[in-house]
């Protein structure tokens, strides 16, 4: 007897492992034997960890690959909304840029004057002074004294011209004047500037009734300016005794921090408000 | 060599962005003038050399980008140059660079409030003279120091260690 097992125990040995490992397979299932489920409830706890441990890994390397795969979609996402922003932003200045030159055109063609559309490309490297730099000069016919204007109003006028672009004394500069009209009481005055965004409005007389919020126009009496444009709005009227004239100051309509394109106005014209 | 280069270069950026950059995003009277910077650079430094002809260029440069009376800007900035000059050193005391800037508005002040006559065809109230310097020495009191950063970085030198 003992011979026999001496002689087959490679064979025994071998059949106790698929034993085993039959069982261990089928612990988990209903119809497992006894020995089966003996070594079921064995392996069970072991099995679990070995599971568990092995979702976990499993779960971990999901995550991981997950959050790789979403840090680079996330990337991708922000660039793409970097870049449709930047497009937004392109296109909301093209949209201000058409209404802004839609205006222009639109002034240019009612005005019914010659007219050069000019950009600002400069302003004045010093608080003492207004000025402008536009990109227009001589080789586009512009020349000394020739009136700049906007939608809005008066800028002011050419005091230098180069062939590629001119300068210009804004109405707020302190050797700045012009003779102008209040539309509504008919009242002659000269704006003249002071160094403030308000310029003076002179001679005005006591007896006159000019209002703040009046329109100021140029009257064209002193030959710079073509009759009609417009000025400002009064916006201060005091009457000091003893005075011949009202004290009085205009607010420009043109707004020069803002300002971008203009017309230089090179022939001349009258102006419809 | 390096801190000619790097005044002439600073002088230029000064131009371009005082006269087509910095106008476009700070309000009306609080644009400052780099060039009033760069010159009481010269003055309290000495670096580069020769600063009294660098200080004239850089007015008659300013006088050039403004359309303003030519030669007007660049007497300003000689004025200053000679009303610094002699504080060369001060830079060693603490927060002497806050106070160079708005001393500097007031040499310009005093060159406009004695040629306004000559200047300005109409009359500017003394009051309005006055706002204009106050809002420029508000600006200058953070361009220089800033300035003067930037020119210590540029040229390699330390404008606290200036020779008296």
């Amino acid at each position: 007897m003992q011979g026999f097992f001496s002689r087959r125990r490679n064979m025994l040995i071998g059949g106790c492992l698929i034993v085993l490992a039959v069982s261990v397979l089928s612990s988990g299932r209903e119809n497992a034997g006894p020995v089966g489920r003996t070594l079921g409830l064995i392996g069970s706890p072991v099995q679990s960890l070995v599971g568990a441990v092995g979702s976990s890994i499993g779960k971990a390397v999901d995550h991981y690959i997950f959050l790789v795969g979403a840090r680079e979609e996330a990337e991708r996402l922000r660039a793409e909304v970097g870049e449709l922003r930047t497009e937004l932003m392109k296109v909301e200045e093209f949209r201000y840029e058409n209404a802004r030159l839609k205006r222009l055109l639109e002034f240019g063609e009612a005005s019914q004057m010659e007219q050069v559309a000019a950009s600002v490309v400069g302003r004045s490297a010093s608080v003492w002074y207004r000025t402008l730099v536009l990109n227009k000069g001589s080789e586009n016919g512009v020349a000394e004294g020739n009136p700049v204007v906007t939608a809005s109003g008066v800028v002011g006028r050419v005091f230098e011209v180069s062939g590629g672009n001119c300068r210009v004394l804004m109405l707020t500069d302190a050797s700045s004047a012009v003779d102008g009209v209040v539309q509504r009481s008919r009242d002659q005055v000269l704006v003249e500037g002071n160094m403030t965004p308000s310029p003076k409005l002179l001679y005005i007389t006591r007896s006159s009734d000019v209002q703040v919020g009046d329109k100021v126009v140029t009257s064209g009496l002193d030959c710079i300016y073509p009759k009609g444009y417009l000025l400002g709005r009064v916006s201060a009227v005091t009457e000091e005794p003893g005075a011949f004239f009202l004290t009085a100051s205009m607010e420009p309509t043109v707004d020069f921090a803002r300002l971008e394109e203009v017309f230089i106005v090179t022939g001349g014209g009258e102006v419809s408000q | 060599m390096r801190a000619q280069a790097a005044w002439w270069g600073s002088l230029l950026t000064a131009l371009i962005l005082q006269s087509s950059v910095l106008p476009f995003f700070l309000p009306d009277g609080f644009t400052p003038d780099l060039t009033r910077g760069l010159v009481l650079w010269l003055a309290l430094t000495g670096t580069p050399g020769y600063g009294v002809f660098l200080a004239f260029a850089a007015g008659f440069a300013v006088d050039l980008f403004a359309g303003a009376p030519l030669g007007l800007t660049a007497l300003m900035r000689l004025v200053l140059y000679g009303f610094a000059r002699p504080g060369r050193g001060i830079l060693e005391m603490p927060f002497a660079v806050f106070v160079a800037g708005p001393l500097a508005v007031l040499s310009d002040t005093v060159v406009i409030l004695l040629l306004q006559k000559v200047l300005f065809v109409n009359e500017v109230s003394l009051g309005v003279l006055i706002a204009t310097a106050l809002k420029q020495a508000l600006v200058e009191l953070a361009s220089v120091p800033l300035i003067f950063i930037i020119m210590e970085l540029a040229t390699g030198y330390r404008a606290d260690e200036a020779p008296v």
